[in-house]
């Protein structure tokens, strides 16, 4: 009987504690919050980008260099967000896992097949903001367990605990985000933000980005004056109540479009996270919050 | 006590009313300038020592002397550009710092020519402080610089821009300020460098002219001939003064031997005064001058 | 759409209506103030006060947080003030040349506010994005803000016009006739980088760059005397941005970019053209 007892507890303890501990490397916040869900404690996860930066802007430090050179793995979100780390990736001792690879992939216009360039098909960059479609972060977190189990093979069956339980998590808040969305009639499903981050969410859940202020996927460029003026047009004639902001850009553009057509600022989580003390401090909670914004923001009246 | 070159509110000048600059008085019996005991010190090295001399209002000193013999030194002392670190140096009885009425002209103006700038807006630049802070140039001004201009004659260049002027026109430009300026005293550095000599005696010219205005006026030249023919008094220079008063006096053998190192000696011919280098005279180095 | 429609339609935007104020006041007022700027060979003042100001917004987003962007332009134009002021005192009585000075003072508040920001990491950039503006964002308060400063640099600039050329000229003879010229030379270096901060803050760093240095240049082409350089270098500013904006209504290139274009487009004319300094007269009277 105590035999028993014994080995039920070092089962348990061999479930719950991973043997080694494993050094990761996480670009956003966003990366870094799925990332720990899933690497549970013991594990050491830094993030690169702290809260509120823009990855479309962000410029590596040497801190980050040595943190990519010690680390037993990085995670990227992918997809060109975190081109700017592209020249000091070079350092890296172990695997450099960029998580949106093998994901269906948009771009500006509708699906994107990047690496086969015909000159119909090119629609240029692809949208790198897929965390906002939930399955792709699914998609994420098998990836995740797969290559901590690889690194930490005694902690595999702890991460592929902690990637079911998750999974069932990002399955609730999918199923949520659907109940949310049909509270909002169909013609009002319009989405003006400050650059063109929700495309994954529109496609999933039957939205239109009908316009942004900075032209494009990247908050780094500008816009002319008949993009703005095109912008105002079509807020004014679709009746579009609400422009939505993120926190990582400069947001003094989009006030000056929100108060010449007479439509609200409401601030979105799109890059980062919130601080630990915000209402976005998970991705969970990001999307959460994010989905309430807007579906207030959009019922009301413009 | 260290002295600083000029501030406002040096000694000897009084505050005139809403703020203007003040200006020193002239003391009526005081000569034009009065140099004592005078030294300069620069990085180091004594550019001058002990130098002594008057000159009385309305004449005209020629300073002469060798390369870095100090001449440029003596008259931006005189300027109040350059402290002096012993003895002092006396413009119509003041120390030069309360006076807006000495119009220094530099040998290299370090002047941008290509600045869009006319003649004309150049001779106005003299009367800045005489127009004063937040007015304008008025009909009084005008008319002073059109006769300044009148009195060099570049009226018919004053509407052209000073890259255009000939080197001979830039100094008359310089002169036709000094009257805009209404100077006293006008200090001129190597004024002839560079000329023609059509150019050279239009120049000395109007510096002589300056005597029919009461503008006394102390010119550093390298042509001794020049300085002997032309001026009043000389200032034999190097370092320390060697001589001051006429030029038959001053242009010794001795003073010249002590002040250029060989043997010149300075002669009156038919066609005017000339210099003649002796150089089988011996006592002094045989290089040139 | 005809002529006349075509003027009036973007002004139907109200961004448009800001936008072309903006534009055309800071190109008046950089022409201006470059003007000083050209003549004195201190073309990369603009940049250099640019970079200098970030230690300033770096203590103002320590303090203030990212979000306050009146709260950061009051840092970056004290910021400024100073640098002006220490870019002066370094080249005082000519032991610095003024080029040299501005390139010292630059470098060291540029690498002093790295320094800073690095205890509060991963923003470099994006902390001086949050100042640079837009000239299509620009909001009525960005606008008094262009009109009080830039009335007042215009107004000292009149009030002291004659002692700031000779103090730029001749400071030999500014030194002789007892002027402060010191002063002088401080308060032109102070007028500069208030002119800079408020375009960069107004129309962002690209485009007030360009307009400091491009319309002066242009304008000392085309003039022999320094009022008349100022009025067509001002003419010059007003013209590029009011076309460039047209151009990026109807051609939808980047405004910023746009405006600057056409201004350099202005200079290339005049310097193929211009009568006095102009390459084809050159050619042809040689």
């Amino acid at each position: 009987m105590k035999k028993v007892g014994w080995l039920a507890l070092a089962l348990i303890a061999a479930c719950s504690w991973p043997a080694t501990s494993v050094r990761i490397v996480c670009s956003t916040t966003i990366v870094g919050d799925v990332v720990a869900r899933i690497a549970g404690e013991g594990n050491g996860v830094t993030v690169l980008l702290p809260v509120d930066a823009d990855p479309h802007a962000f410029e590596p430090t040497p801190q980050d260099l040595v943190a990519i050179a010690r680390a037993d793995v990085v995670f990227l979100s992918g997809a060109g967000l975190e081109r700017n780390l592209d020249p000091i990736l070079g350092t890296a001792t172990g695997p450099v896992v960029s998580l949106s690879d093998g994901l269906e992939l948009l771009g500006l216009d509708g699906p994107n097949h990047e690496g086969e360039k015909s000159d119909e098909h090119d629609h240029g960059e692809a949208d790198p903001h897929v965390w906002f479609d939930p399955t792709n972060v699914g998609a994420w977190v098998d990836r995740i367990a797969a290559v901590l189990s690889d690194l930490d093979p005694a902690g595999e069956p702890a991460y592929r605990a902690r990637a079911a339980a998750y999974r069932s998590e990002l399955a609730e808040l999918d199923a949520w985000i659907e109940e949310e969305v049909k509270r909002l009639p169909e013609e009002r499903r319009l989405l003006v933000t400050d650059h063109a981050v929700f495309g994954y969410f529109a496609a999933r859940y039957g939205f239109d980005q009908i316009g942004t202020v900075f032209p494009g996927l990247s908050s780094l460029a500008e816009p002319s004056a008949r993009d703005l003026a095109a912008l105002e047009n079509a807020i004014a004639s679709l009746g579009v109540p609400v422009v939505f902001v993120g926190t990582t850009v400069n947001r003094s553009l989009a006030e000056q479009v929100a108060a010449d057509t007479g439509t609200e600022i409401v601030v979105v989580y799109t890059g980062s996270l919130s601080g630990p003390d915000g209402p976005a401090a998970s991705y969970l909670d990001l999307m959460r919050y994010n989905v309430t914004a807007i579906v207030n923001g959009l019922s009301e009246a413009p | 006590m260290t002295r600083r070159e000029c501030r406002p509110r040096q000694s000897g000048s009084r505050r005139l009313p809403f703020g203007r600059r003040a200006l020193a008085v002239h003391l009526a019996d005081a000569p034009a300038v009065a140099v004592s005991g005078l030294s300069v010190t620069l990085g180091g090295r004594a550019a001058l020592t002990g130098v002594t001399f008057e000159l009385a209002a309305g004449k005209q000193l020629a300073i002469v002397g060798p390369n870095g013999a100090g001449k440029t030194t003596l008259l931006r002392a005189l300027a109040g550009l350059v402290p002096p670190s012993g003895g002092q140096v006396r413009v119509h009885g003041h120390g030069p710092c309360g006076h807006i009425c000495i119009a220094y002209v530099p040998q290299k103006s370090g002047i941008d020519w290509r600045f869009p700038v006319t003649v004309y807006d150049v001779v106005m630049m003299g009367r800045i402080q005489r127009i004063g802070p937040f007015r304008r140039a008025g009909a009084n001004d005008r008319r002073i610089v059109r006769e300044a201009l009148a009195a060099v004659e570049l009226s018919d260049l004053a509407r052209r821009q000073i890259e255009e002027l000939s080197g001979g026109q830039q100094q008359r430009m310089f002169l036709a300020r000094a009257l805009a300026q209404e100077a006293d005293l006008a200090l001129l550095d190597e004024p002839l460098a560079g000329l023609d000599l059509h150019s050279r005696n239009e120049v000395l010219e109007r510096i002589a002219g300056l005597r029919d205005r009461d503008v006394s006026a102390i010119v550093a030249l390298h042509d001794l001939g020049t300085a002997a023919s032309s001026f009043d008094e000389v200032l034999l220079l190097n370092r320390r003064m060697i001589g001051h008063g006429s030029a038959g006096a001053v242009f010794s053998e001795t003073n010249l031997r002590e002040a250029y190192g060989s043997c010149l000696h300075v002669a009156e011919g038919e066609s005017g005064t000339f210099v003649v280098h002796d150089t089988a005279c011996t006592g002094g180095d045989d290089g040139p001058l | 759409m005809g002529l006349f429609e075509a003027i009036v339609e973007p002004f139907r935007y109200p961004f448009m209506v800001r936008g072309l104020i903006a534009a055309t006041s800071v190109g008046g007022l950089c022409a201006v103030v470059g003007s000083f700027v050209v003549l004195r060979g201190m073309a990369f003042m603009g940049d250099a006060i640019a970079h200098s100001i970030l230690p300033g917004l770096a203590g103002g987003v320590l303090t203030a947080g990212r979000g306050d962007r009146r709260a950061l332009f009051w840092w970056a134009l004290g910021t400024a003030v100073l640098v002006a002021l220490g870019m002066g005192w370094i080249s005082e009585r000519g032991r610095v040349r003024e080029d040299t000075a501005i390139g010292i003072v630059f470098a060291g508040m540029f690498a002093l506010g790295i320094a800073l920001i690095s205890t509060v990491r991963g923003f470099a950039v994006d902390l001086v994005h949050f100042l640079f503006g837009n000239v299509l964002g620009v909001s009525n308060a960005d606008l008094i803000l262009i009109g009080a400063f830039g009335g007042c640099v215009l107004l000292l600039l009149l009030v002291f016009y004659k002692e700031l050329v000779a103090v730029s000229f001749d400071p030999t003879l500014a030194r002789t006739l007892r002027l402060p010229t010191s002063a002088y030379r401080y308060l032109l270096f102070v007028l500069v980088a208030v002119t800079v901060v408020v375009s960069l803050q107004t129309v962002g760093v690209g485009l007030m760059l360009a307009m400091l240095i491009v319309p002066a240049s242009t304008a000392f082409l085309l003039a022999r005397r320094l009022p008349r350089m100022m009025a067509i270098g001002a003419l010059l500013g007003v013209l590029s941005g009011a076309i460039g904006l047209y151009l990026s209504f109807y051609g939808s290139v980047a405004s910023g970019a746009a405006i600057v274009l056409v201004a350099i487009a202005f200079f290339f004319l005049a310097l193929l053209l211009s009568p006095c300094r102009g390459l084809f007269n050159r050619l042809r009277r040689s």
